[in-house]
């Protein structure tokens, strides 16, 4: 028995696809919407979810054990990867925590953060696309088999640096090179950071999230790194589209954008 | 660890109208999991016993590199 790599290289089903979702944040009605419209995971359509599936939204108990219960279903054709909200710091604040002990307990919580440490923090698609939350490096030249062997159970939370933590909240930015990050963790990089990184691993492009966008998705980079977020109508005020990206076993990919449903307004 | 084993030796109440899990073979299927996201839609909980059992699962299933497991 061994050890899960803290990237897993993720193949799509022969016959069907694979859909790649970003940031959900608790928006459970938003959530199951996605599969209403899009199709429910099963063995021909395999689903990653690419980080932050709680915090901000008041559902992320509901969010994060329907997407659970669907891993223990298909463990080969649904995918979690941490995101910055899969953290004890980011639960305290941002809502997870208190629902976590509201709806059941402290305990409660305490197994969750445990199942966030054993998550992993990346994925490649197809050897060719590279997933992860938020982004890339504060130096060139990081292999894929350094971050599959980065120690996510030995250092549990992803600090404030180091290969863990800009995984979990780099972002990309227009102008070529690096700069400090507005979010003071991770850092920005630039599309030539982009394109190293890709020629260094022998990949096609980088889908990440954790930045809301307008239309729910940018392609940015030269078409090299796509964001994709999945919570529409962000914290019920900031009117952006979700989106989600199909991908077929000839990796060619369908930008599907979405609204927010309404029964979650009355539902509240 | 404690609270594991002592949580699970929960019993789940004859009026908990939730779905439940199979408890002699420690198994879910597709039925169990329509149900999850139906009983979370009309804003009900899922029992506790099971939402600590799901938990453990993704633990063991996400830190070691084989599957169908349990």
């Amino acid at each position: 028995m061994m050890e899960a790599p803290s990237l897993i290289d993720i193949k799509i089903p022969a016959d069907g696809k694979l859909t790649v979702c970003g940031d959900v944040h608790g928006q459970f009605y938003d959530f199951i919407n996605i599969f209403n419209t899009n199709g429910y995971p099963s063995e021909k359509h395999a689903y990653l979810f690419n980080g932050d599936f709680v915090d901000r939204g008041s559902f992320s108990v509901e969010v994060i054990l329907t997407l659970f219960a669907y891993k223990w279903l298909y463990p080969d054709h649904l995918f979690l990867a941490r995101g910055n909200h899969e953290t004890d710091n980011m639960n305290k604040v941002y809502g997870f925590e208190g629902e976590v002990k509201a709806k059941f307990s402290e305990m409660m919580f305490n197994l969750f953060s445990e199942t966030f440490n054993a998550l992993p923090l990346s994925h490649v698609i197809a050897d060719k696309i590279f997933v992860t939350h938020g982004g890339l490096f504060s130096r060139d030249g990081v292999t894929l088999d350094e971050i599959r062997k980065i120690d996510r159970i030995g250092q549990g939370q992803p600090g404030s640096d180091g290969l863990m933590c800009e995984l979990l909240w780099s972002d990309p930015q227009p102008e070529p090179g690096r700069a400090a990050s507005k979010r003071g963790v991770g850092i920005q990089f630039g599309p030539d950071v982009t394109k190293n990184f890709l020629e260094t691993n022998n990949l096609d492009m980088i889908i990440r999230s954790h930045e809301v966008k307008e239309e729910g998705y940018v392609i940015e980079h030269d078409g090299k790194c796509v964001t994709v977020f999945s919570a529409p109508n962000y914290c019920d005020t900031v009117g952006n589209k979700g989106a989600l990206i199909n991908i077929t076993p000839d990796l060619k990919k369908e930008y599907v954008t979405f609204s927010a449903v309404v029964s979650r307004i009355l539902f509240k | 660890m404690n609270w594991e084993f002592n949580d699970i030796r929960l019993a789940v109440e004859a009026s908990y109208d939730g779905p439940r899990i199979n408890e002699e073979t420690n198994t879910i299927d597709l039925a169990f999991v329509k149900a999850l996201v139906e009983h979370f839609k009309n804003q009900k909980k899922i029992h506790k016993k099971y939402a600590f059992m799901v938990s453990q699962v993704i633990i063991f299933v996400e830190r070691k590199l084989f599957t169908n497991i349990i």
